[in-house]
């Protein structure tokens, strides 16, 4: 005996078994036909592939019986057949010993008979080694199967089942009426010793136990049987089941489910390693695993050697299990049931039934279960509540209706009464009904023909309906005069007439009917007068006419006092600096502050000195021209605390940045687009500078200005450099002196040709050609048209087809629009107080105001907005308001506005101090 | 996988358990009693099984309602806003949450990071409207449906465990806030079956919402690990409501019949052959859809409704998808005996702007819902319609991000909340549960969510605790192992 102590590789070596032992069937085989081949050709073979061959053979048959005996000395093996195969696994190592032996030594006699004893032994030992894997007959067993099934099977005398059939054929209230009771009790309580008391060979038990003890030999046998026991567990019979396994272990305590290890793995999942059978044998259904538990649960009853043959001999035929489970169906022939072995459900029933039946024979009176009070006469369908039983007939009907979509359901399990819905079913006829009645009446509980075609014709047989306690009619072409027959329906209690033809007529034929609760009879003739009747005449009747499904309000309560909403002070989030979301906020001192997520407010709350606030300034303007005032923006270089005198102009270059004038000697400025300064040149253009172009010519851009202190009007690069310079046009002769020439502002036409306008002196617009040559002077003092009083800025309008002159006419409060030979075309006016310039972007005009605003024209140079207004005259057009006068939202004298690319505005006010005002455009 | 190896693990004993037994269970016994019908025992309460191995054999006592119309209120609806009516809060306006109600519990990350919890009350005014005690406080938001007050079961104690969407509406719907469970349309399904063969027994229908939208699986009407054909079918609500029904040009429905047949003898002998389960349930769901070809496009086609009754649900109706087109909808799968119908409305999810979005919200909800409860009342289907509406958590009555008086925000607050039900047995015309002054904290009669399931199964004929379903070695309930049946709510 080999030490079970050794070490765990000897376990592996056993293993191996079941790889090893095909080896030698190759060698052998190779062999044989190695000596087959040589004795054809009568020539002998190669003495050295066939020593070769010999050694090998008998080598790993050594090698295969080696690990075959340790492997039977493992625990999961064990019975006789092992045994067997053991010694025949010896003597075939010993034969292949001899045969390596004789072909060593040319004993070709010994060799040859040796060869013929080692492929018979080593037939045997497979086979019987197969035989312990996949059971006894596996070979041939498809074989067997098929005669099986042609043979005619082995009856079952008819009189020896019928036998354990109880007596009475149908009629078993009581036992329906305890069916939710027994209902948890199922096939173990079924089968329980004591409710098996009728006097038949067979009982239930018997039976159970014989499918049990067929389904464990059918099932577990080729392991655990008489031929093969692993782990020394033998199922094949009663005594051996008791036995237990190996070492005395228990499987199986009749009785007690939970404590049989049996049950335990049979029921574990299929891939836990200790479940049983493995998971790639066949395994137990759950009826059939419900069966074994039974079984056990019934104190493990041994089966009649008889019965048992019988399931033995066709285990697994689903009639022969369905036999043996349902032949105590009362009155019901077991061939109808074909399908009965796979369906747990139905075994349920089933062992319902059976618990009904044994009660009912046990307990004729039926004292001990739930009668429903119905004295009346019980229609000829037996005892009370005769719904509940589903005779085969009414099953037949219930399987009738279901193939013409009707729904059949339990009302009430309790008694069995049915719900029979028609809904799915809309061509269902009084025919249909009358048969419905004459089939299943006593089972009907309630009954939907919700719009089918049944009309009073049915009523008579609805009247009949002694269970039914709600009938929904809505739909139909019943009428009131019928009504009246359901009087008989002792307990209908709810009856839906929705959309009948139900008139007045049935006030009161329905407040007669006995046992009426609810009645629907929304949409049907019935006036309010007639339910206001019917509720009358049947206090306590809940009559839905749909007419008041709505009730009012009894108070309400008062409005909540709300202040103003209150708008936030910063348009971007103090801590991250994004742009805020406005449904975030907090109320910090005065001010309602946003931020841009939820998490930035606690961050601010902490110190909200390390965040400052940048406040959005006022709001102006509206639609496409809505902008936020930014106080405060232009940053000015180091040390120097205001700009000086503004009392020029804005304009913008390709990069962004604004170049604007001032009276110093930085006559003018160059700041970035984020008010950042740049530069700033042209001490000689001090106090004067008053009207700028920028003009992009063959790629590069250029300055052109005027200057009314130095009576001249200029060309420079951006830089600075002065291209050319020019003084009054002496040539119009309009002038006396050059000190008559004031001019205020230049703008340059596309031909290169340009306008100067002397705003400042004799109200003159000069026109002159590419060529700087004087063309012809338009306009002069006067206020009708054509005539100027201050003809303060000029701007080529390119927004139509051809381009036009416009003229700022400060003082006739108005701009004038001539073609570019100086013909008058017309005049804007009434929306301008005093208009000092004009630019444009796309289709809009901005025109600075003097007296305290920025107006915007459209394409129709129709008024779109007054941005700023300021609402004081007095600090209108008023040159000395101090800084800390300026207030936010409102201009004093714009005489200046540009927007830049992306169309935000910026503004100068004629201001001793300097004011440059960013209005940032919102986008709606 | 080696397709033989996957076979034979089509085969395993659970997998055969779970759509043989279980699933067909009620197929095998109208076998027995004559037709292919599921589960709903005939002769009742037949859950007989000692290992509980085995679902559901039908009802277990007299059900009370025959179908469940469930309108999920999908991203949580204020009720504060709504049913839970709160007067004292308006002088609390910007007032700090205290301590002793906040009393540190869970936050969002959405809110947790505010430094101050400023009380926000509903700026929206309450109406008290007759019921069956002394009235229900109902806000300006929802007039229809607070004129239905006689017949609702307004539930202000509810609460739930999850305080994010996804895995509340998980736990509203399987009974668990982890994925994997069968939703419980899907339980009906497999607990009761359909009433009307022609159509699915779980229907679900969808309508996009006005605020802010959260994410909406799929699985929130999957089965879980019940068989596949539990799970809820969802309609489109454009275009055709279910695709390819139509016969191709050129074939009959006959042809296809005949198709059907043949393929279904093919499916016999395969059935025999491998004993596979889900071969039967490909068969039964060609079948369905063969019949569905007839039922939907007839379902879907509100010309036989009459003008008043369209009128009723308002002018939403005639817009597919909307919520008044499911709402008239699920009144007509409720009539053609749908078990479980699921609408979905979403957007209800007001972090922020919550006056506009509610208001937006209750628009397009509060006509319709209350049309349905009422077109179900007078056609008698109410007395056995169970109606559920809800979100699947409450909302915090202090404000996230802005408040002013007008405007505010509240997060997501699973303490409690605020739901209705009405019809199927339910007490009409009662208000249930209390909170405390902030609707912060349950103060009287709280209904968690197993509570719920468990009332609703019970209303349903179901004992919660039975109807089961094995699976990964344990059996599995709607209700987990929680739930008490709340007998106040039942009439």
């Amino acid at each position: 005996m080999p030490d079970f102590s050794d070490p765990v590789w000897l376990e592996v070596f056993a293993r191996a078994h079941p790889m090893v032992l095909h080896v030698p069937f190759g060698v052998l085989a190779s062999l044989l036909l190695l000596e087959t081949w040589a004795l054809v050709r009568r020539r002998p073979p190669e003495g050295s592939t066939r020593g070769l061959l010999a050694g090998l053979f008998a080598a790993s048959a050594a090698l295969a019986a080696g690990s075959g005996w340790f492997l039977g000395e493992q625990p999961d093996y064990g019975g006789e057949l092992l045994e067997l195969h053991e010694n025949l696994g010896l003597a075939t190592a010993g034969v292949g010993a001899v045969v390596a032996l004789a072909a060593w030594t040319g004993r070709r006699r010994l060799y040859g008979w040796a060869l013929i004893a080692g492929a018979v032994l080593i037939g045997f030992t497979g086979h019987h080694g197969a035989s312990m894997t996949h059971g006894k007959g596996f070979l041939l067993e498809p074989l067997r199967r098929s005669e099986r099934e042609a043979a005619p099977r082995m009856p079952l005398a008819p009189d020896t089942l019928g036998a354990a059939r109880t007596p009475a054929g149908s009629g078993t209230p009581e036992a329906a009426g305890a069916a939710g009771v027994q209902s948890a009790a199922g096939v173990q309580g079924a089968a329980s010793p004591s409710s098996t008391q009728a006097a038949s060979a067979w009982s239930a038990e018997q039976r159970l136990a014989a499918r049990a003890q067929g389904l464990l030999a059918d099932r577990c046998a080729a392991c655990h049987g008489a031929t093969k026991a692993k782990a020394g567990l033998k199922l094949h019979e009663h005594a051996a089941i008791l036995a237990g396994a190996r070492g005395g272990r228990v499987v199986v305590v009749p009785g007690d489910v939970e404590a049989s290890e049996l049950v335990r793995r049979l029921r574990l999942p299929p891939d836990d390693d200790e479940h049983m059978p493995p998971e790639s044998k066949r395994q137990l259904t759950a009826e059939e695993l419900d069966a074994v538990v039974a079984w056990v649960g019934a104190g493990l009853p041994e089966a009649p050697s008889e019965l048992l043959e019988f399931a033995a001999s066709a285990s697994g035929s689903a009639a022969v299990t369905a036999e043996l489970l349902a032949n105590e169906t009362p009155a019901e022939p077991a061939a109808a049931l074909p399908d009965l072995a796979v369906t747990p459900a139905a075994a349920d029933l089933l062992a319902m039934h059976r618990d009904e039946a044994e009660q009912a024979a046990a307990h004729p009176g039926g004292d001990d279960a739930a009668t429903p009070d119905n004295d009346a006469d019980d229609g000829g369908v037996g005892a009370s509540a005769a719904g509940a039983v589903l005779t085969a007939e009414r099953q037949a009907v219930i399987a009738g209706l279901r193939a013409e979509q009707v729904h059949v359901e339990s009302a009430d399990p309790a008694t069995g009464l049915l719900w029979i819905d028609y809904r799915a079913a809309p061509a269902t006829s009084d025919e249909d009904v009358r048969q419905l009645v004459a089939n299943l009446g006593p089972a009907i509980g309630e009954l939907s023909l919700r719009g089918t075609e049944v009309t009073d014709g049915a009523l008579g047989a609805l009247a009949t309906l002694r269970e039914l306690t709600r009938l929904d009619l809505s739909g139909t072409a019943v009428t009131a005069t019928h009504l009246g027959e359901l009087r008989t329906n002792p307990r209908l209690a709810t009856l839906d007439l929705n959309g009948t033809a139900v008139d007045g007529a049935a006030v009161e034929t329905l407040a007669a009917l006995p046992a009426l609760q609810r009645v629907f009879v929304w949409g049907t003739a019935l006036s309010a007068q007639d339910v206001a009747l019917l509720r009358a005449a049947r206090p306590g009747l809940f009559v839905e006419d749909g007419r008041d499904l709505f009730a009012d309000a009894l108070e309400t309560e008062p409005a909540p006092e709300l202040s103003e909403p209150r708008p936030a002070v910063n348009a971007f989030c103090p801590v991250s600096g994004s742009p805020v979301d406005a449904l975030i906020n907090i109320e910090h001192g005065d001010d309602v502050v946003a931020f841009c997520c939820p998490n930035c407010p606690s961050t601010f709350r902490a110190d909200p000195a390390a965040y400052p606030l940048t406040r959005i300034g006022p709001q102006l303007g509206m639609g496409a021209h809505r902008y936020e005032w930014v106080p405060d923006w232009l940053q000015l270089p180091e040390g120097q605390s205001e700009l000086g005198n503004t009392h020029g102009e804005i304009v913008i270059d390709r990069a962004g940045n604004l170049h604007l004038n001032t009276d110093t000697e930085q006559a003018i400025m160059v700041f970035d687009s984020d008010g950042r300064f740049v530069r700033s040149w042209g001490a000689e253009f001090a106090d004067g500078l008053h009207g700028m172009q920028l003009v992009e010519q063959e790629g590069a851009e250029f300055l052109y200005f005027v200057h009314f202190g130095r009576h001249e009007f200029v060309k420079a690069t951006l830089m600075g450099e002065i291209v050319w310079r020019m003084g009054y046009p002496e040539e119009s002769g309009k002038y006396e002196s050059a000190e008559q020439f004031r001019p205020t502002s230049i703008a340059v036409a596309p031909d290169g040709g340009f306008f100067v306008a002397d705003g400042y002196g004799q109200h003159w617009v000069h026109q002159y050609d590419a060529e700087r040559r004087w063309v012809r002077a338009i306009g002069g003092p006067g206020s009708e048209p054509g005539r100027f009083q201050t003809p303060h800025g000029v701007w080529i309008d390119t927004r139509g087809g051809e381009p036009t002159l416009l003229v700022a006419d400060r003082e006739n409060h108005r701009l004038q629009r001539f073609d570019l030979q100086g013909e008058p075309l017309g005049v804007i006016e009434g929306m301008l107080r005093r208009p000092c310039k004009i630019q444009q972007r796309g289709e809009y005009l901005v025109v600075p105001d003097l007296a305290g605003r920025v107006t915007i024209l459209d394409g129709d140079d129709s008024l779109v907005a007054h941005l700023g207004d300021n609402p004081d005259p007095a600090r209108r057009a008023n040159n000395g308001v101090s800084r800390d006068d300026w207030l936010d939202g409102e201009f004093l004298a714009p005489h200046s506005a540009a927007w830049d690319a992306a169309g935000n505005l910026y503004v100068m006010d004629w201001n001793r101090h300097g004011r440059i005002t960013k209005l940032r455009l919102l986008v709606p | 996988m080696d397709p033989r190896q996957e076979h034979r693990l089509d085969l395993t004993r659970r997998r055969f358990f779970r759509a043989g037994a279980a699933g067909l269970g009620g197929v095998a016994l109208s076998t027995l009693l004559g037709g292919a019908r599921p589960l709903t025992a005939l002769a009742g309460g037949g859950d007989s099984s000692s290992d509980g191995e085995r679902g559901a054999t039908g009802v277990h006592h007299t059900p009370r309602a025959r179908r469940v119309i469930y309108m999920h209120m999908e991203g949580a609806p204020s009720q504060i806003d709504l049913f839970d009516y709160k007067p004292g809060l308006r002088a609390r306006f910007n007032e700090d949450l205290p301590d002793s109600i906040r009393q540190g519990q869970r936050l969002t990350g959405m809110t947790s990071e505010q430094e101050r919890f400023p009380v926000a009350p509903s700026i929206f005014r309450f109406s008290r409207y007759p019921n069956n005690q002394d009235g229900a406080w109902i806000s300006e938001l929802m007039p229809h449906t607070a004129r239905l007050s006689r017949d609702l079961c307004i539930v202000r104690s509810m609460h739930t465990e999850a305080i994010n969407h996804e895995p509340a509406i998980t736990f509203f719907q399987t009974g668990s806030q982890q994925p994997g469970r069968a939703s419980f349309g899907s339980w009906m399904s497999y607990g009761l079956g359909s009433s009307n063969d022609n159509l699915p027994a779980f229907v679900v229908l969808i309508s996009q919402g006005l605020g802010n939208m959260q994410a909406l699986s799929s699985r929130f009407w999957g089965s879980g690990f019940l068989p596949g054909e539990h799970q809820g079918a969802r309609l489109r609500s454009s275009g055709d409501p279910v695709l390819y029904l139509d016969d191709p040009p050129g074939v009959s429905r006959a042809d296809r019949r005949r198709m059907l047949d043949l393929v279904g003898e093919l499916n016999e002998a395969e059935m025999a052959r491998s004993l596979d389960p889900s071969i039967r349930a490909r068969v039964a769901q060609a079948e369905m859809a063969y019949r569905m070809q007839m039922s939907v496009p007839d379902l879907v086609d509100f010309s036989d409704e009459s003008a008043a009754t369209l009128a009723m649900y308002g002018d939403d109706v005639h817009t597919p998808g909307s919520f008044a087109a499911n709402c008239l909808l699920a009144r007509r799968l409720a009539e053609r005996g749908v078990r479980f119908i699921q609408l979905y409305m979403r957007g209800w999810d007001a972090h922020n702007n919550l006056p506009k979005e509610i208001r937006d919200q209750c628009n397009a909800v509060d006509q319709p819902q209350a049309a349905l409860v009422a077109d179900l009342k007078r056609r008698g289907l109410l007395d056995d319609t169970l109606v559920i509406w809800g979100g699947e958590f409450g909302r915090t009555v202090y404000s996230q991000g802005t408040l002013t008086q007008e405007n505010y925000g509240r997060d997501h607050h699973p303490r409690c909340f605020s739901l209705w039900l009405a019809g199927g047995g339910v007490q009409p015309g009662i208000v249930f549960g209390e909170t405390d002054d902030y609707s912060y904290n349950i103060t009287r009669d709280p209904v968690d969510v197993h509570d719920l399931h468990a009332t609703l199964l019970h209303l349903l004929g179901i004992d919660h605790q039975r109807l089961t379903f094995r699976h990964e070695g344990r059996d599995h309930r709607l209700t987990d192992v929680f739930g008490n049946v709340r007998r106040e709510l039942i009439v």
